[in-house]
């Protein structure tokens, strides 16, 4: 056997130990260091390549306001129905956000799976909080390193969150199924239509962070319905398109 | 510059590149195809380097892309050991191969019209170096 080839066997052992021991990316000096060169450039580079793809035009951006006011509307009427049963008030939450260029992306080149932001456990990102845009959930931080984090995008396979219809609250669960959003584990009684706005439930973990209630996943495209089977499904689309955007917002407290 | 040294900018921006411009592992395929023309512990080493800074800023499990790598290179001298081949357009289907794997595995861009026309271009790059048969492959 040649010097060459004992050299790639142990390099196979160490770098398999490595992959074993660190499973999540975090040689912190290294990674701080390296990270921080890189990243303007990248989130640079980033840019040229969603201008490219070309900016959202006026129509897409007036069917965002209005969508914006049909969740606002439904929040005010289920508040405004909970003060008169319960003569209390829904609270009204405000969200610590923390903005996040992009600066890279993995899937598709025109629909990706998972994006790359330049924020990272330095600035308080922490995994399974919730990443937005406006009034609509993009993902849920997956994995964070030293000054970047990675991204699940709503259509990705890993990423499920507990979700409800706009006006008729049918409640499930929204995963992705990589093309799509999958709206699953509806009651056969619930009401869906087409059209149908469908927004996050709100899913905190013990450590007091999460997906807030009240964010956009999507709108309902196709409903399936068996009345022989317990439950019902839909085929959500995602309203915002991943590779077009350059800056998100995670938010870091509830 | 010598015609190997070449790679080591073209590596440099492949990390810079690689899931901002397009979802594709650049630095997985240019080590590949420098380990291919010059399998040297001197290639070994740098692409490791490289490798493992390209895991930093993917936010990838650290030396995923290295222990990738090195198995790709046993292969390759695997390969060239058992069938004594030294045509380099099998080297470009086993390239092609590789990647296409390694896309699969780590989730990077896998429309194959987009691998065909990059691969065009990867044609040219080893037509370039091959074209006077001053590398190992074909020694």
């Amino acid at each position: 056997m040649s010097k060459r080839s004992i050299v790639i066997i142990l390099l196979i052992l160490l770098f398999a130990s490595l992959v074993f021991i660190f499973r999540i990316t975090s040689i912190p000096i290294l990674s701080n260091v390296a990270q921080q060169i890189a990243g303007p450039p990248k989130s640079l580079l980033y840019k040229i390549r969603t201008r490219e793809l070309g900016n959202k035009d006026k129509i897409e951006r007036e069917n965002e306001k209005l969508r914006q006011k049909i969740v606002d509307y439904e929040r005010l009427k289920r508040d405004n129905q909970v003060l008169r049963d319960q003569f209390e008030t829904a609270a009204t939450h405000e969200y610590k956000l923390l903005p996040a260029r992009i600066i890279g992306s993995l899937g598709s080149f025109r629909r990706p799976q998972t994006l790359i932001i330049d924020q990272g456990k330095k600035s308080g990102v922490r995994k399974g909080a919730a990443v937005v845009l406006n009034s609509n959930l993009l993902g849920k931080i997956e994995t964070v390193s030293e000054n970047y984090s990675k991204i699940d995008l709503t259509h990705n396979e890993k990423f499920s969150t507990l979700a409800r219809t706009s006006e008729t609250n049918a409640l499930g669960v929204a995963r992705g199924a990589e093309d799509f959003i999958l709206f699953d584990q509806v009651s056969i009684n619930d009401n869906m239509k087409i059209g149908q706005l469908l927004l996050t439930r709100g899913e905190i973990n013990e450590e007091g962070f999460g997906i807030p209630p009240d964010f956009i996943i999507g709108k309902i495209s196709e409903v399936d319905k068996n009345e022989s089977l317990p439950n019902q499904s839909a085929k959500i689309e995602s309203m915002i398109d991943a590779s077009r955007i350059n800056i998100v917002f995670v938010v870091i407290s509830l | 510059m010598s015609r190997e040294n070449i790679f080591i900018p073209f590596l440099l921006i492949s990390l810079f590149f690689e899931l901002t411009i397009i979802p594709f592992p650049f630095v997985f395929l240019f080590s590949l195809i420098l380990y291919a023309l010059y399998p040297t512990e001197r290639t070994v080493i740098l692409t490791m380097l490289i490798a493992v800074l390209a895991d930093i800023l993917n936010v990838a499990v650290i030396g995923g892309t290295s222990l990738a790598l090195l198995i790709g290179y046993l292969f390759l001298d695997y390969y060239k050991k058992a069938f004594d081949t030294r045509d380099w357009r099998i080297l470009l289907l086993i390239l092609l191969l590789s990647t296409f794997i390694y896309s699969n595995i780590f989730s990077y861009e896998t429309n194959l019209l987009i691998y065909l026309f990059l691969f065009a271009g990867v044609w040219i790059v080893i037509h370039y170096f091959v074209r006077d048969n001053k590398h190992v492959w074909l020694e």
